[in-house]
């Protein structure tokens, strides 16, 4: 975990070590107004998740959907309404189940600062409507 | 305005599509800011285009993805910055990051409280507070010059590079498009990435093809073992395609494929080949022109222009001849271990005076042929006018162009013909009375003042070089002399 404003919202960072997601995320790594938490694992996510106020979930294009439905579970029970970003490759298809259970898609490749702004702009949204639409 | 937020910035806003969002223009106009509205994408790309200064560009989701990344491609080429702002339809997570990744700054979910309106204004806008380079554009690699072309140029560039979309650089020959072209790379995403530049005209359709996609093993004779093509090696790069115009139309097909699906197949081979590529195009060309005849594809013209670059030529940003010639020299001392301090202010004058047709290849030519003339340290006018053999000459080469171009400077010394006078450089005057051989002359001149280059002049008369120049020669200085004072 990285340091941060003491009131940054804490984004879990879902995503296998590699050079990939080392890309995907440079843009978010010169923040200092989100505290980033960043796990390789459907079961180190979880964990998190239990432990720590999580704000967002973003998970790497290379992440299983299982993982992520694991993920998705363990929200909805123990923090509901929390969103989840998922990085997909431009061709991978999502389980239809993942619409309704506030999980929004970012096709690669991204452009730069494109997860950056989604985060601001999600985060946004959850401010103003904590249900996460 | 009223209680919402700071104050206005000044600037107007732009909002497009107002019937989409018909609660949007009240909220804009409640938080006190100054709003032109126009109907569709085409009228908002031609008032971005034209507006001195906006504050932000507010689209409705509704609009659909083309027009939003359309709008995001005009606005990012605007000097200054006007960021875009989707107005949300349903609200969801996901139409926001739809929004973020057609490239638009920000979103705002209905219902539009004027106060998340003014808060996407540039100054309190989160884009406006992430994280940029701060190094000025003056900055940017081989990019010189500070004329007001040169800047716009370089805040495109700034604003382009962020992103990994394709590119269509357009400008005469030698105004330095591959040298834009490697700039967005550098300061782009894909800088960590090859950077992969071919020149489409010097390659025939079938080496080009087997460049750029490679081939199978056993695709044609000699093909003893597959080949990766240049797109697989810069998988993740940049790829700069020089001269588009000159591309074969079934290889721009297979570009077409590349564009759209980020795949291909290798010669002689039916798997497909998935490749994460920037394109950068270039072309010295009319593309509309060459779609009218049949001779460039409409569909991957169209592909390639979302994000178009105009370079500059020389000409239009004299200004900058300074610095270039700076850079250049510089450039020259390095290489060949040279001392020249510097250009006279004169000979700076008969640059910057002079119309360089081959724009800054031109400029970069002259320079480094007077640096290995000039006898001392400082390159002199001289210098430069021994380079076009007229070191004599008062009324031709760089000097003569020298002093015809700058007003209230030395008159020409005789009567020009009716086409000089005229200004018309299209239009040959042959008085009743001429004789042919003087006719000739006169179409000659003309063509040459024209056409600029002799190799071009030649071609157009349709006769060989040798013929061209052995008619200069015959006519003497004074008699090209004659035509072109």
């Amino acid at each position: 975990m990285r340091s941060a404003a003491p009131e940054a919202p804490s984004v879990l960072l879902l995503a296998l070590p590699g050079d990939e997601s080392e890309e995907i995320f440079a843009d978010l790594s010169r923040r200092r107004d989100l505290c980033l938490i960043r796990v390789a694992n459907a079961a180190a996510a979880n964990r998190t998740i239990e432990e720590m106020p999580v704000a967002l979930v973003v998970a790497c294009p290379e992440v299983p959907a299982s993982a992520i439905d694991s993920v998705l579970e363990h929200l909805r029970r123990a923090r509901p309404g929390t969103p989840v970003l998922a990085v997909r490759s431009r061709r991978a298809q999502e389980p239809p189940a993942w619409a309704g259970a506030g999980v929004a898609v970012l096709r690669m490749p991204l452009l730069a600062g494109v997860l950056s702004r989604s985060i601001d702009v999600v985060l946004g949204m959850k401010r103003r409507s904590p249900s996460s639409r | 305005m009223g209680a919402h937020a700071r104050p206005p910035t000044g600037k107007p806003c732009l909002l497009v599509a107002p019937d989409r969002a018909p609660d949007a223009r009240e909220a804009l106009a409640r938080a006190g800011l100054s709003t032109r509205a126009v109907q569709d994408e085409r009228l908002a790309m031609e008032a971005i285009e034209a507006a001195e200064a906006l504050a932000a560009v507010y689209v409705p989701h509704d609009l659909g993805a083309p027009a939003i990344a359309a709008i995001v491609a005009a606005a990012g080429q605007r000097p200054g910055d006007a960021p875009v702002v989707v107005l949300g339809a349903s609200g969801t997570v996901q139409e926001a990051v739809d929004a973020m990744q057609l490239g638009a700054a920000d979103y705002v979910a209905p219902p539009y409280a004027p106060e998340e309106l003014v808060r996407r204004l540039p100054a309190g806008s989160p884009r406006a507070r992430s994280p940029r380079p701060t190094a000025h554009p003056a900055g940017l690699i081989g990019v010189v010059g500070t004329s007001p072309a040169m800047r716009r140029l370089s805040d495109a560039i700034e604003k382009i590079a962020r992103y990994k979309s394709n590119v269509l650089l357009l400008g005469e020959s030698g105004t330095g498009k591959e040298i834009i072209a490697r700039a967005l790379h550098e300061r782009g995403p894909r800088r960590h990435h090859l950077f992969v530049p071919v020149n489409c005209a010097t390659l025939g359709r079938e080496i080009l093809e087997n460049e750029l996609f490679g081939h199978e093993r056993g695709a044609f004779t000699g093909a003893n073992e597959r080949k990766k093509g240049l797109f697989e090696l810069a998988d993740g790069g940049t790829f700069f395609l020089d001269e588009i115009a000159e591309m074969d139309v079934s290889t721009q097909a297979k570009l077409l494929r590349v564009l759209e699906r980020s795949e291909f197949r290798r010669v002689g081979g039916t798997a497909k080949v998935k490749v994460d590529l920037s394109i950068i195009a270039a072309t010295n060309r009319d593309l509309e022109g060459a779609i009218a005849a049949g001779r460039f594809r409409e569909d991957l013209y169209y592909r390639l222009k979302v994000v178009t670059l105009v370079v500059p030529p020389l000409r239009e940003r004299r200004e900058d001849i300074p610095a270039l010639v700076e850079a250049f020299v510089a450039d020259f001392n390095r290489r060949t271990g040279g001392r020249v301090t510097g250009v006279a202010p004169a000979a700076l004058e008969l640059l910057r005076a002079h119309d360089w047709p081959g724009n800054v290849r031109e400029l970069r030519n002259a320079v480094e042929g007077a640096c290995v003339l000039a006898p001392g340290e400082v390159v002199r006018a001289e210098d430069f006018e021994l380079l076009r053999g007229k070191a004599t000459s008062g009324r031709r080469g760089l000097a003569g162009r020298a002093r015809r171009d700058g007003a209230g400077r030395a008159p020409s010394p005789r009567p020009s013909p009716p086409a000089a006078a005229g200004g018309d450089a299209d239009v040959v005057a042959i008085p009743i009375g001429c004789t042919l051989e003087e006719a000739e002359r006169r179409v000659v001149l003309a063509s040459l003042r024209h056409h600029r280059t002799r190799a071009r002049t030649a071609r157009a008369l349709g006769i060989g070089l040798r013929t061209l120049y052995t008619k200069l020669a015959a006519w003497g200085p004074d008699g090209e002399g004659a035509e072109s004072a």
